[in-house]
């Protein structure tokens, strides 16, 4: 008895000792492979397009800077086309061939849907495209989040209309989508109004994909509105700057999420879009503190490909990026545990002026980075910082 | 009543456009009895095209809408010659499979060639805004109103007068003594086929400048739905009628209730005039029951 | 002498099947697919239980369209309300998978009925219509009522279990998964061999000689929409188990046409061609993504990045390619082989 016991004890100290000197998957001598599930393709592909080109940026500049540990790092990348059982899907695919880490975890719901899997595999995830509140509240131990929820971009930019705009008295409205990303937004300008004790007249809720706004305008033409917080995304703003300028609504002032905080919005919109106000934790590519990062990815990528570029490749590479440091800091010991380690001990990463430097900690995996109101300047076709 | 009148107009430019897509549904359904889900599709793939030749050639609006015709026509007639031509005589289901197969297909290599993020539609007929009363229209909505109204007038005259108008007709009314009476049927198909990708090409034209050139503007396609189901699907001018009357709805819906309702209050339109009046508002009463 | 392979009784005629070879070969492949987690790999494990799960489905919309001949564009919306169904009562009412995936079909049933009662009646592609308006009616509803379906946020299922045994797991799952479709696809051939498959057929082939054989059409075309609703809304039951999270997106209008397309490319009206064409259509994306990696690592990337829509191209052109060159699917081309073979060296 005495005896199997011991054999078990020993058996089981050997089965530990085996799990602890195992790699972690992803980690060949020569590769240490991470994954990305994308939204290349569907609505919203501007954006995944973008982050993978952020993640390439990242990479190219770790191998050729000696990689990590002597290994080279690469990226899978999965398409889910925006649909959330597409995602679960390409988890698997990944967690299957083996990634080390996530970095690329498209949108809310499709994240929703991949969470559990890469929680109870204990994948190391870095959520960098969409910043959901559901992946660090209540905190995961091997998921941490970059960025800021939008509904904090959205208070922010009415808090901005309140304070220097002079819009305290105005009527305040609002047009979002009916997804969780609307209602992120409702929910920013709600706290806001009543922070702030506004007028608010208006709530409207759009479908997904709508075209025409005209009705919605005429609402808010109706109604008088003074500031109108839009939660769309590319063609919906648009089609409100558009729809404004047509009504020739001239005092009415638009905040936006960062959302809108991209090149083809500003371009779209053209002059009806001039002076509208977003919000954002990344820095604009015009920012002077935004060059070093620029520099970088103007090495590493084409011509074509830097047209691509936006907020999102700023926020992919920051993701990248601090995984690739704290990968670096744990060369000897190249294990997952190690690099949360890293991440969470309190140690501030800069990434290179992408957005401002953070960190986490054991009880906080969220960046919550500050947000800074930017307003649209078409004719240098760049977004400017306002004064604060 | 302001307010009222502003919707009105608003919706009227919204609505001139689901009817010049419903119009294509119309055409080809009262010529061959097929529904042609891949309408919509053909509208993008015009306008993208469109947007190719004006970026090149730097023609503006009025000079794309003679190059938008001539590419739609061509499209209309390799759609129908390679796909559906072969399949005359086939089940109705296979020719309909046939145009979800095809709208699939353009869908993703509208995507392939030119990406999925929205372009810009230069060739605008000026940002110059029209007004009247409190209704106030963007050119363009204007040109769509009056294209409509225009097409309509067109096709009143194209059926009742012209010789291949009465003879769509007929072969709508009885194929086989259409055919014995000397009436070229593949050619009359393949008319239907040419007018309707010509009215699609122009609706996606005037949408790429209204709204924007992205590959969800096929959806237009499904909006058309509701009109043509309202208007009649065999009567031509009734779908376009039926694309103002949902676009009025629309737009008063939102405007006075709200709640998303105007996103679906067209497909909630299709299930009440089917349930009451399936042959629609002006079409042909010989719907048959079963 | 017997010039070839006849039926003589009515009972040979309804029979499932008379030949030995069938037998055996089903006999074969029921065995494989039990043997298939000691061998695959987690994610071919994964792929074989959605093909499972889809196969479901797809023989119940092969039901309607391939058997009775009624054309639906909006099974996404039954998927989504079978899915829907079993998560609500699952998450609020602790309701266990079976009953869960039963009331779900059920519910699709009801509903079904909604759009099949006003359609059903004409005759012509009003059902194609209805069942798209349908589907974005469904999808806007459930956006709209939060306070049962969450809204947008989507819902989280617990891990099922069975009589004690848990069905987290991927092995167990797929067994579970592999059990219903057996089940359903034997309750398909059933339907198909009694008196109401053959009057979906006679409707499909001929309504007004269907009619005067004493065929109620609206009753016998309700029938089979409510039918292949319920399959539909049971697969979407099964498939919200197997991600365990589901939201409106995964039921775009899309997701109905692949569906049509793998009954069209598997061939209309035949069960064995629905699943075949399951299995093709839904390796089809594995295989090309196979054969780019073969071509070169430039084609990769594009393949990579561009999945969907390159998966989208293959959809469109096998569908138009199928309706052209073969109509009668993968199962008519495994039909003229065998032709073929037991008629050489002559025609027929």
């Amino acid at each position: 008895m005495h005896l199997m016991r011991r054999v078990a004890g020993a058996l089981m100290l050997g089965a530990l000792a085996g799990t602890a000197h195992a790699a972690d998957p992803g980690i060949t001598d020569k590769e240490i492979k991470i994954g990305e599930v994308l939204p290349l393709t569907g609505p919203v592909s501007f954006a995944g397009e973008a982050h993978y080109l952020g993640t390439k940026v990242a990479l190219a500049e770790a191998n050729a800077t000696g990689g990590v540990a002597g290994r080279k790092v690469v990226a899978v990348t999965e398409d889910d086309g925006y649909v959330p059982a597409r995602a679960f899907q390409a988890a698997q695919k990944l967690l299957a061939e083996g990634v080390f880490a996530v970095t690329g975890t498209s949108g809310t719901s499709h994240l929703n849907a991949m969470m559990p899997l890469f929680i109870e595999q204990k994948v190391l995830t870095i959520v960098s495209i969409n910043p959901a509140e559901q992946a660090y509240n209540p905190v995961k131990k091997n998921i941490f989040v970059i960025g800021t929820d939008y509904g904090n971009a959205l208070y922010a930019v009415v808090k901005y209309a309140v304070e220097k705009l002079g819009k305290k008295d105005a009527r305040f409205g609002v047009i979002y989508q009916d997804d969780d990303f609307g209602a992120n937004n409702l929910l920013g300008y709600q706290r806001a109004v009543k922070d702030f004790g506004l007028k608010n007249v208006l709530e409207i809720p759009y479908k997904r994909g709508q075209k025409d706004f005209s009705a919605e305008m005429l609402r808010v033409q109706n109604e008088n509105v003074g500031f109108i917080a839009s939660g769309g995304i590319i063609a919906e703003n648009v089609a409100i700057f558009k729809e404004a300028k047509k009504l020739g609504l001239k005092d009415l002032r638009v905040g936006t999420v960062w959302t809108a905080h991209l090149p083809i919005v500003q371009q779209l919109s053209g002059e009806a879009g001039d002076g509208y106000y977003t919000a954002d934790y990344m820095a604009d590519l015009s920012d002077a503190d935004a060059a070093p990062f620029v520099e970088v990815a103007k090495k590493y990528l084409s011509a074509d490909e830097m047209k691509k570029v936006n907020r999102y490749t700023m926020a992919s590479y920051s993701g990248a990026s601090i995984l690739i440091q704290s990968m670096r800091a744990c060369e000897k010991d190249l294990t997952r545990d190690c690099v949360i380690g890293q991440l969470e001990s309190g140690k501030k990463f800069s990434v290179n002026g992408a957005t401002a430097p953070f960190g986490f900690s054991p009880s906080k995996h969220f960046s919550d980075s500050p947000v800074r109101v930017l307003q649209n300047d078409f004719k240098n076709a760049r977004f400017v910082r306002v004064p604060e | 009543m302001n307010y009222f009148f502003a919707l009105l107009g608003s919706g009227l430019a919204v609505g001139a456009i689901y009817g010049l897509v419903a119009i294509g549904f119309a055409i080809i359904y009262r010529a061959t009895r097929v529904i042609n889900f891949a309408l919509g599709e053909m509208m993008m793939l015009n306008a993208y095209i469109a947007h190719t030749i004006g970026v090149h050639t730097a023609l503006g609006f009025w000079g794309l809408v003679p190059v938008v015709i001539v590419v739609s026509v061509l499209l209309g007639l390799v759609i129908e010659f390679v796909l559906i031509r072969p399949m005359i005589g086939e089940p109705t289901i296979s020719i309909v499979m046939m145009t979800v197969g095809l709208a699939v297909f353009i869908r993703s290599l509208v995507v392939l060639v030119w990406g999925a993020a929205p372009l810009e539609f230069s060739a605008s007929p000026g940002d110059i805004v029209l007004s009247l009363g409190p209704v106030r229209l963007y050119l363009a909505q204007a040109i769509a109103i009056g294209l409509l109204l225009a097409i309509m007038a067109g096709f009143a005259v194209f059926y009742r007068y012209t010789r291949s108008g009465i003879a769509m007709r007929a072969a709508a009314n009885d194929e086989t003594v259409a055919l014995l009476m000397g009436i070229d049927v593949r050619r009359i198909y393949a008319l239907a086929w040419v007018l309707a990708a010509s009215t699609a090409g122009l609706a996606g034209l005037l949408i790429s400048t209204i709204y924007e050139l992205g590959p969800d503007m096929s959806a237009f396609g499904l909006r058309g739905f509701p009109a043509t189901i309202l208007g009649g699907l065999d009567a031509v001018g009734g779908s376009a009628a039926g694309g103002f009357i949902i676009g009025i709805l629309e737009n008063l819906g939102e405007g006075y209730v709200g709640r998303g309702l105007k996103e679906i209050i067209g497909f909630v339109i299709i299930l009440v005039v089917l349930m009451i009046r399936p042959f629609g508002l002006f079409g042909t009463r010989n719907v048959e029951r079963v | 002498m017997r010039a070839g392979h006849f039926k003589q009784s009515y009972l040979e005629l309804v029979a499932l099947t008379d030949s030995g070879a069938v037998k055996a070969w089903t006999a074969m492949l029921l065995v494989g697919c039990m043997a298939l987690p000691w061998v695959a790999s987690s994610y071919v494990l994964a792929l074989a239980t959605t093909i499972l799960i889809t196969a479901i489905g797809v023989v119940g919309l092969n039901l309607l369209t391939g058997v009775c001949g009624l054309i639906s564009l909006g099974h996404a919306g039954f998927l989504a309300i079978g899915a829907y169904t079993a998560a609500v009562l699952a998450v609020d009412y602790a309701v266990p998978i079976i009953p869960g995936i039963i009331c779900g079909g059920l519910l699709a049933a009801a509903l079904s009925l909604l759009v099949g009662i006003p359609s059903l009646r004409l005759k012509g592609l009003y059902l194609a219509i209805t069942t798209l308006a349908f589907t974005i009616i469904v999808t806007h509803s459930i956006l709209n009522l939060d306070w049962l379906t969450r809204g947008s946020a989507g819902l989280s299922l617990p891990a099922a279990d069975l009589l004690g045994i848990s069905l987290a797991g991927k092995v167990s799952f797929y067994y579970f998964s592999l059990a219903a479709c057996v089940l359903f696809v034997a309750a398909a051939m059933n339907v198909m061999r009694s008196r109401i498959g053959r009057a979906f057929v006679a409707i499909r082939d001929h309504d007004i000689a269907a009619e005067m054989m004493g065929i109620n059409l609206v009753a016998y075309k309700l029938m089979a929409f409510a039918l292949s609703a319920f399959f539909t809304g049971a697969a979407g039951a099964l498939a919200a188990y197997q991600v365990r999270y589901i939201n409106v997106d995964s039921f775009a209008v899309l997701v109905s046409i692949e569906a049509l397309a793998m009954i069209i490319v598997g061939g209309l009206g035949s069960i064995a061609g629905a699943i075949l064409g399951t299995i093709f259509m839904s390796l089809l994306p594995e295989f090309t993504r196979w054969l780019f990696d073969a071509l070169g690592s430039g084609l990769t990337e594009t393949f990579s990045t561009r999945a969907l829509e390159v998966r989208g191209l293959i959809y469109g052109v096998v569908i138009m390619t199928v309706l052209r060159v073969q109509p009668d699917g993968l199962i008519g081309l495994w039909r003229d082989a065998k032709r073929l073979w037991s008629n050489w060296p002559f025609r027929y």
